[in-house]
């Protein structure tokens, strides 16, 4: 087993074993039903704003009046992903966690990624591994995650231009999952169908890059399986 | 057209007459040979079980293709497609390998776009392909098959085994296996039809799950997808604790117990049954893909 099964293989043990410690219900803390009803009611009967649609007409007019300068100071190359990106963050809750909740993620932007807007299976990934979800498994998964990524756009390299195509659109399908789970998770961040769907759905973006890799591999190691 | 130039012609073409397309046909003796491996890149891989204790390798190589190595290093014996490293990326690099072995023998098989079909093959199985499709019968012995566009098709004999079937985009498709079964996809289908299975893990990202299974006294299978559909059949005399969970996909029982939602507040629901005295266990979990769970 080399060093990156190894780091894999770790990877997925934790995973795995958050995965076990998962509770298998949680009950919430209190009926908020209740709050919420009250806060609605409070709304319904709120005074009008002093500014009514008047203010949001105004509001308006001035975005139209702004909209020719934004867009002429808009770039035309397509605009890598930064740090200020806006990410969505997991309450803490007093049940168990599996997953970290993480403020920002490290965005992995390629240094030579060019400003062309060309869209290379390389940069697809990497754009679109900045985008995924503001949840994160574990340092370990990170550093495996990225470790397999590196190889797998090495690998990219070496396969039909349809073959690069099927395998980053089913690795971009299982980052739009994690999305999916992500956002319910915004809203449900205790449920534990959802973490431990989000915990697979870790496992298999690792697997899958893995197994690509495996199989993409250079000719000469096909025979040392 | 003088003699010089006639000559130039013939000095121009004999690199390309150095690569035609060749036939082959080798036999070797299969004493001591435990495990035969395959490697090519592309074209196609057929393997026949057969009696007798010879080895033979026929088909049709292409020009590009430097040479077809076969060698015996201890008890595996390797067949291996090579194409010059300068000749990469040319159309004319794929060869059609059809190889006859003892059935007994362990098999591996290593292609890029190669499809690899395979019948008749008793030994532990490891085929895996990246665009090619993979086709295979199994008895009792491992198999491990991986693809990730090609679609893999397993036939069984109802006989126990242990199958780990993986494919990316690709469909995977097992019918008549038994024993355990891993069947992974990320957008592709699984289709499983299983007569006593022990231990069953489906998962899929997008791809549906369709299964039809009897499960053996105290198996337990658990099928997972995140948008895909799950439909589970049960076979046989049905003794399981059941536990469906869908975060917002539909569930549909024909076993009597109607799921219930999880809170007020979400739209998770889930259903939880024991169905005879429980001694299996079947989870289905999806995000957002419906579950469908009915007996035959």
């Amino acid at each position: 087993m080399d060093n990156q099964e190894e780091k894999r293989a770790r990877a997925e043990a934790e995973l795995d074993r958050r995965i076990a410690g998962l509770a298998r219900d949680v009950a919430p803390d209190r009926d908020l039903w209740p709050d919420i009803e009250a806060r609605l009611d409070e709304q319904e009967h709120a005074a009008p704003s002093r500014y009514g649609w008047w203010g949001a007409a105004a509001a308006a007019l001035a975005v139209a009046a702004l909209l020719p300068l934004l867009l002429r100071e808009a770039p035309d190359a397509v605009v890598p992903v930064s740090d200020d990106v806006p990410m969505a963050t997991v309450p803490e809750t007093t049940a168990p966690r599996a997953i970290v909740p993480e403020a920002t993620i490290p965005v992995e932007t390629s240094p030579g990624m060019p400003a062309s807007g060309i869209d290379t299976s390389a940069q697809r990934l990497r754009l679109r591994n900045a985008a995924v979800t503001s949840v994160r498994p574990g340092p370990e998964y990170d550093e495996a995650r990225a470790e397999l990524l590196e190889l797998l756009e090495e690998r990219l390299e070496g396969l039909a231009p349809e073959e690069r195509e099927i395998v980053v659109r089913n690795i971009e399908a299982i980052r739009g999952a994690l999305e999916e789970i992500d956002t319910a998770l915004q809203d449900n961040p205790d449920d534990p169908l959802l973490q431990e769907l989000m915990l697979k759905t870790y496992q298999t973006e690792l697997d899958v890059m893995a197994r690509v890799n495996g199989l993409a591999g250079p000719a000469r190691r096909r025979t040392d399986l | 057209m003088n003699t010089k130039t006639f000559m130039l012609l013939i000095a121009a073409m004999l690199p390309l007459a150095a690569h035609a397309d060749r036939d082959v046909d080798r036999t070797l003796p299969s004493s001591g040979v435990k495990e035969v491996r395959i490697s090519n890149t592309s074209g196609s891989v057929e393997v026949t079980g057969a009696d007798g204790d010879e080895i033979r390798v026929t088909g049709r190589i292409e020009e590009d293709v430097e040479e077809l190595v076969i060698e015996k290093d201890g008890t595996v014996l390797a067949i291996e497609v090579k194409i010059d490293a300068s000749r990469h990326g040319r159309t004319r690099a794929s060869a059609e390998l059809r190889v006859g072995m003892p059935a007994d023998l362990a098999l591996t098989v290593i292609g890029t776009s190669a499809d690899i079909e395979v019948d008749g093959i008793r030994g532990e199985q490891r085929l895996k392909s990246v665009s090619g499709d993979v086709r295979t019968e199994i008895w009792s012995q491992p198999l491990d098959a991986e693809t990730v566009s090609g679609d893999l098709r397993v036939k069984g004999h109802g006989e126990t085994s242990r199958l780990r079937l993986a494919a990316v985009s690709g469909d995977v498709d097992a019918e008549a296996v038994a024993g355990e079964l891993e069947a992974k996809s990320v957008s592709g289908d699984l289709v499983i039809e299983a007569d006593g299975l022990d231990r069953g893990r489906f998962e899929s990202t997008s791809g549906d799950v369709i299964a039809e299974i009897a499960l053996e006294r105290g198996g337990r299978i658990e099928a997972e997808s995140v948008s895909g559909d799950v439909e589970l059949t049960l076979g046989g005399d049905v003794d399981a604790e059941i536990d469906v969970s869908s975060f917002s996909g539909r569930i549909d029982n024909c076993f009597g117990p109607k799921p219930e939602r999880k809170s007020r507040y979400a739209p998770g629901s889930e259903l939880r049954f024991t169905h005879g005295e429980g001694r299996g266990d079947i989870r289905v979990k999806t995000l957002s893909g419906d579950v469908e769970l009915c007996n035959r």
